[in-house]
């Protein structure tokens, strides 16, 4: 009895030992592998940093403002704020040739083809 | 087989067996008992999840590495990029003449001679290039030279150039902060912040670049030496934007001089002129003494022992205290502080409103203000508009946006505030006399010595300020020079930002017939900015009603035609105040 189980014990001890050792080698590979991933997320790191540099040297304002004539770009002003209770409601337009404050139902009409 | 059995278990044991047997058990307890503990002891210490996951990444956190700087909308204004610099071992390299030779030619600014003397120095490390460019890097590659490598490390970079260059600030070769915000996170009020995390200033890019342009153009057109310009959001004390003029590129802050270098914004002081009014007939309004309606005499200057004050705008007529600001009257201000109580009420509102200290902002470079020693008649009088005490700009827009905000002062800061109910607010002033104070500043704009100062779309207040120049170096005041202001608040019915534009030496043009006053040169300055900036930050163009609440109780308090003929009477007579 007691010779089965020092024989269960020590395959046991031997199983133990040699999935300890897999498993350490395992943990070694994972590691490297893990280094490797950091190196790289950190190297791409330092590529989006250089590209968000990039941008914003790329969009100082005096560098828009240089660009803004051909991209039809214009200074905003204090008179194209409006709040959107100041917007008229579409029953509150006045309609020319009618006369007053006439309620319509306006429908957006398409633009006549050109010929 | 049964029996036997039977025998077996009846049997006595031997007594030494069991005592053997008995130890045994003792011994495997006692084991068992340790191997436990041991083994809840190592559950115990183990770390939880996340820590052991986070763990080798702050082991990797740089020393060096600093966090990006953002505007309070998110747009980079700082960052550490990897660059590469060439190093050379001289002892690996065979030919130093002609590697020298050949690093010269691919590398800009660098020279084969003294290069040549590092090499033969007879140490194994020299220095061939700091911060490389990814061209130069390359070329040095192709050129596949032994004894020459790279050395990568981070690099401060400021792609927004000169913009905001005196709050960001510099660093050294070492990436150490030595000015503005980046000396802050290095050994100021920021150091002990999370160096991981990016920093988000109060700044705001798109309004830093139009008060950059608008100083610009002026100190091109009044050839002034210096400048300073200064948005705050007057609830929060957030600096939308500060600029200092000359200023300079800090990704080349080596070529910059000192002037360009100085932050005239909130490291100089300043003696403001009559923009110190404001605080004056706050002052006067504050002791309770002095009613808005009360007038005082202006007709000719004021002799104090061998001094004589005079008005640079005479009317030579009793001024009512709407009029004596918005006229900038040295004579009826100087007046009007006297009868609230003089130096020590002067002393004790600036006191209040933080301009006799140092001020706090998160830069180093803090100046503090000159003020009087002792407070003789004279020197009141010459404090009340805004001579004799030197603040920095900073300081003034501070205690202007105290005035602006119901009199609660809010500390300036470049740190944006997500939330603004959270920031202290010291009560320091009546809000009665902060509403008149507020729309005296706009009638100075309406039809006063601030006129040029208004916008298209909002009502905005201010105060102009023309004084003469300190010489620092043979005492006195100098000639010709002067220190040109303008403070304004805008909208005025409901202030949000305080603006000032501060111009060192400007000089006088066609367009302003020769004058320099800072109603002519800084106050369109101020118009233009709010101008762009109001727009930029959602501010709503002023109502129609705004603007007759003001016009009604200009109709109320000042004099009509007919008072004014009246008051040269009682004047005549030597009669009122």
């Amino acid at each position: 009895m007691s010779a089965r189980y020092s024989i269960a014990a020590l395959a046991l001890a031997v199983a133990a030992a040699g999935t300890v050792y897999q498993l350490k080698y395992w943990v070694r590979e994972r590691e490297g592998s893990l280094w490797r991933l950091r190196g790289a997320v950190q190297e791409e790191v330092w590529r989006i940093r250089t590209l968000e540099a990039d941008l914003a040297f790329l969009t100082r304002p005096e560098r828009l403002a240089l660009q803004a004539p051909q991209l039809g770009m214009v200074p905003v002003t204090p008179k194209a704020l409006a709040r959107l209770e100041d917007i008229p409601r579409v029953d509150e337009i006045p309609v020319a040739g009618i006369g007053g404050v006439t309620p319509v139902n306006a429908v957006p009409v398409p633009r006549p083809a050109r010929r | 087989m049964k029996a036997a059995i039977e025998h077996l278990a009846n049997r006595q044991l031997d007594p030494s067996l069991s005592r053997a047997r008995g130890r045994l058990r003792f011994v495997g307890c006692v084991f068992a008992v340790a191997f436990a503990s041991i083994a809840i002891r190592l559950v115990d210490m183990l770390p939880e999840e996340p820590v052991l996951r986070e763990a080798p990444v702050q082991a990797a956190v740089n020393p060096r590495a600093r966090p990006p700087i953002l505007d309070r909308n998110g747009t980079l204004l700082a960052t550490d990029l990897k660059v590469a610099s060439v190093y050379a071992d001289p002892s690996l390299i065979r030919d130093l003449e002609g590697t020298a030779r050949k690093l010269s030619q691919v590398l800009v600014g660098v020279e084969a001679e003294p290069l040549l003397r590092r090499l033969r120095a007879g140490k194994r490390f020299a220095w061939v290039k700091h911060q490389i460019t990814p061209r130069e890097e390359e070329a040095v590659l192709r050129l596949g030279l032994p004894g020459v490598a790279f050395q990568f490390a981070e690099h401060r970079v400021y792609p927004k150039e000169a913009t905001a260059s005196h709050v960001v600030g510099f660093v050294d070769i070492d990436n150490r902060g030595l000015g503005g915000i980046e000396y802050a996170l290095d050994s100021g009020s920021l150091a002990d912040r999370d160096r991981t995390e990016p920093l988000r200033l109060s700044l705001d890019l798109r309004v830093q670049h139009a008060v950059l342009d608008e100083m610009r153009g002026a100190m091109d057109r009044f050839q002034a030496v210096g400048g300073c310009g200064i948005v705050m959001d007057v609830r929060t004390g957030e600096l939308l934007s500060m600029v200092s003029l000359p200023d300079f590129d800090p990704n080349h802050v080596d070529k910059a001089g000192s002037e360009q270098r100085k932050n005239r914004c909130s490291g100089q002081t300043y003696e403001l002129g009559s923009l110190f009014k404001i605080f004056s007939t706050a002052v006067a309004l504050d002791s309770g003494r002095i009613k808005i309606s009360d007038r005082f005499d202006a007709t000719r200057p004021l002799r104090i022992g061998r001094h004589t004050i005079r008005d640079d705008h005479a009317k030579k007529r009793w001024l009512s205290v709407p009029e004596i600001f918005m006229y900038s009257s040295n004579i009826g201000t100087a007046k009007m502080v006297f009868d609230a109580g003089g130096g020590e009420a002067m002393k004790d509102f600036l006191g209040r409103l933080g301009l006799l200290e140092r001020g706090s902002l998160e830069v180093p470079e803090l100046a503090s203000p000159q003020v009087p020693s002792r407070w003789p008649e004279v020197t009141t009088a010459t404090v009340s508009f805004g001579h004799g005490i030197a603040v920095t700009p900073l300081q003034f827009v501070e205690a202007m946006a105290t005035l602006s905000n119901d009199g609660a002062r809010v500390r300036p800061t470049l740190l944006r505030v997500d939330d603004p109910a959270a920031v202290p607010r010291t009560p320091v002033v009546r809000p009665e006399v902060v509403d008149d104070v507020r729309w005296m500043m706009w009638l100075t704009v309406a039809e006063g010595t601030g006129s040029r100062a208004g916008v298209d779309g909002y009502l905005v207040g201010g105060k102009t300020g023309s004084a003469d120049k300190v010489d620092y170096e043979r005492g006195g005041y100098r000639k010709n020079a002067i220190i040109a202001s303008f403070a304004g608040v805008f909208p005025i019915e409901d202030p949000r930002y305080a603006v000032l534009v501060m111009l060192d030496e400007p000089r006088g043009d066609k367009g302003t017939y020769g004058f320099r006053y800072g109603g002519w040169t800084a106050a369109p300055v101020v118009s233009s900015i709010i101008g762009r900036a109001g727009p930029l930050l959602g501010v709503q163009p002023s109502t129609r009603e705004a603007g007759e609440i003001m016009e009604a109780r200009r109709a109320r308090v000042l004099p009509s035609a007919g008072d004014k003929q009246r008051e040269k009477a009682v004047a005549a007579n030597g009669a009122g105040r």
